[in-house]
């Protein structure tokens, strides 16, 4: 059985992916920056799973904490297979010039340098035992091409990660070593519900009908996508749940063939 | 305190005193986080306060929620810094007498409903607001300011058993605050406006209107300005706590 930590795993789609690697009898290490809930989740967890979860509290911007994080799963389990930098921050309301300067740097120390840090971490702990997968978090936009309102930092910083992704993929070639990058589309979490509560009534009505058409549950995308993490064996793979496809195959599907999704109406949406 | 630079919350900052106070203090280029129940009932609001030179960020979030609150203030400052001061200023009117008779016969009492909506929003959130301000800052080691919103009302007002009650109590709930946080640095004190120019009063006819201005010794309504210049004062002296500016030109009621 495998070794896996990750990043940012007391909720969302950390959670999700610690609980489909937990559900195949993996070892996990969850953290995040509040004792309490990791507490909550690995006692959950614990019951739940024939693997062992155990957890301890990262601040990702902090080295030295994910250094600490590294040891904890050495110490524990013996290895580390797979580390998944997965925690971010969003917080998108204003256009990049409006955006105020402390939430820049939130986001830059949370996802840029954390994701960087974590992979310092992991690319060198990985070295000296040999082999390890790595896989960072990409988000909406990593790439630019589709400009997502309020997002302009966010995406910056998934773009920063999506970048040095590429070179550690190049840097690491030649060793046991894999790099690849996760897309994990629109997925339902605590956080992404609560953004749209936030909306007005008529704005939510707007986006509604596209984003019940291609958004998903996370215990919907989770397991496919550690599935593929597990079935992948070539460094520099996206493993990317929301295809360009797949949006267009729904779209045909919801308006073709009438199909009815509704994710929305048990959150009261 | 130079508000400069400082992280500020403000509660039912869309419109009235909340919004006044924000634009206020936003001239001084602070760091606001507005919280009103709906986010774009914030734009306005918002759009001038930046174009004053502050930083804004804008939380939908409702006060009488203790998860709400704690996570919304929470975020506030992993989005603006740590805090300097909070403005608990969201607030509702439910008026009616306490029993009602006609010609001797019994028509109506308050409601218990109308009651416990203004306890909620005007007291409750008060209090889980100003708890939260108070960790945030001592957390941080913010000698920060804190700021109730009460009313002339409470001295006690006819036909507002419930809103007198909950003015009253922020009031004295600011001087507890005071004495018990002084030992770190926190002020906190209120402000009890009279009648002022905002839509709880423009929604009034102009005739009743007329009579809140002719009753005043000074002869008019306030303006939202005015309650923001004091809001602004609290801030900038030092040595103001505990205490409650009543900024009602000398009416009594």
């Amino acid at each position: 059985m495998a070794n896996v930590v990750i990043t940012g795993s007391t909720k969302g789609v950390g959670r999700g992916l610690a609980d489909a690697f937990a559900q195949l009898g993996h070892n996990v290490v969850i953290s995040s920056r509040r004792q309490a809930d990791i507490a909550t989740v690995t006692r959950e967890m614990n019951k739940k799973y024939e693997g062992q979860i155990i957890g301890q509290v990262c601040d990702i911007s902090d080295k030295k904490q994910l250094e600490a994080l590294w040891d904890l799963a050495k110490t524990e389990f013996g290895s580390v297979d797979y580390w998944i930098n997965n925690a971010g921050y969003a917080s998108g309301q204003s256009p990049v010039h409006k955006i105020p300067e402390n939430l820049i740097r939130t986001m830059i120390d949370t996802n840029s340098l954390g994701t960087l840090f974590g992979s310092q971490v992991a690319i060198t702990g990985f070295r000296k035992q040999g082999s390890g997968r790595l896989y960072n978090l990409l988000g909406g936009s990593f790439d630019g091409r589709r400009i997502v309102k309020g997002m302009g930092v966010y995406s910056s910083t998934k773009a920063s990660i999506n970048v040095l992704t590429k070179y550690l993929v190049n840097e690491n070639k030649n060793t046991n070593i894999i790099v690849g990058s996760i897309s994990p589309g629109i997925l339902i979490t605590e956080n992404w519900l609560n953004e749209q509560k936030r909306l007005s009534p008529e704005a939510w009505k707007k986006i509604r009908p596209m984003i019940n058409t291609i958004a998903d549950q996370v215990e919907t995308a989770a397991p496919w996508i550690v599935e593929q993490m597990i079935a992948n064996n070539k460094s520099g793979k996206r493993i990317a749940w929301l295809t360009p496809w797949k949006i267009l195959t729904r779209i045909i599907q919801a308006k073709l063939f009438g199909q009815k999704r509704d994710l929305f109406s048990r959150y009261g949406l | 305190m130079d508000i400069e630079n400082k992280t500020i919350i403000i509660t039912g900052a869309a419109r009235g005193l909340g919004a006044a106070m924000a634009k206020r203090l936003a001239t001084h280029k602070c760091k606001l986080g507005l919280i009103d129940l709906e986010q774009e009932s914030m734009n306005g609001t918002k759009e001038a306060c930046e174009a004053a030179g502050a930083e804004v960020m804008t939380y939908a979030g409702d006060v009488t929620q203790e998860e709400d609150v704690t996570s919304t203030f929470r975020q506030i400052v992993t989005d603006l810094g740590p805090l300097h001061g909070a403005i608990n200023n969201a607030g509702i009117t439910r008026d009616g007498l306490l029993v009602k008779f006609k010609d001797g016969a019994f028509e109506k009492k308050m409601p218990l409903e109308d009651w416990q909506s203004v306890i909620n929003i005007n007291l409750t959130g008060v209090f889980l607001c100003g708890r939260e301000a108070a960790q945030l800052m001592i957390e941080s080691g913010s000698k920060g300011v804190i700021i109730n919103i009460s009313s002339i009302a409470r001295h006690g007002n006819f036909g507002q058993t419930n809103y007198s009650a909950t003015k009253a109590g922020v009031q004295a709930m600011a001087v507890v605050w005071a004495k018990e946080l002084s030992r770190y640095g926190i002020r906190v004190n209120s402000i009890a406006p009279g009648f002022i120019n905002t839509e709880m009063v423009a929604a009034m006819p102009d005739k009743v209107k007329e009579g809140l201005a002719a009753m005043n010794p000074l002869k008019r309504i306030g303006e939202p300005e005015e309650v923001a210049q004091a809001a602004e004062f609290i801030f900038q002296n030092d040595y103001y706590s505990g205490r409650c500016i009543d900024l009602d030109g000398a009416l009594r009621l």
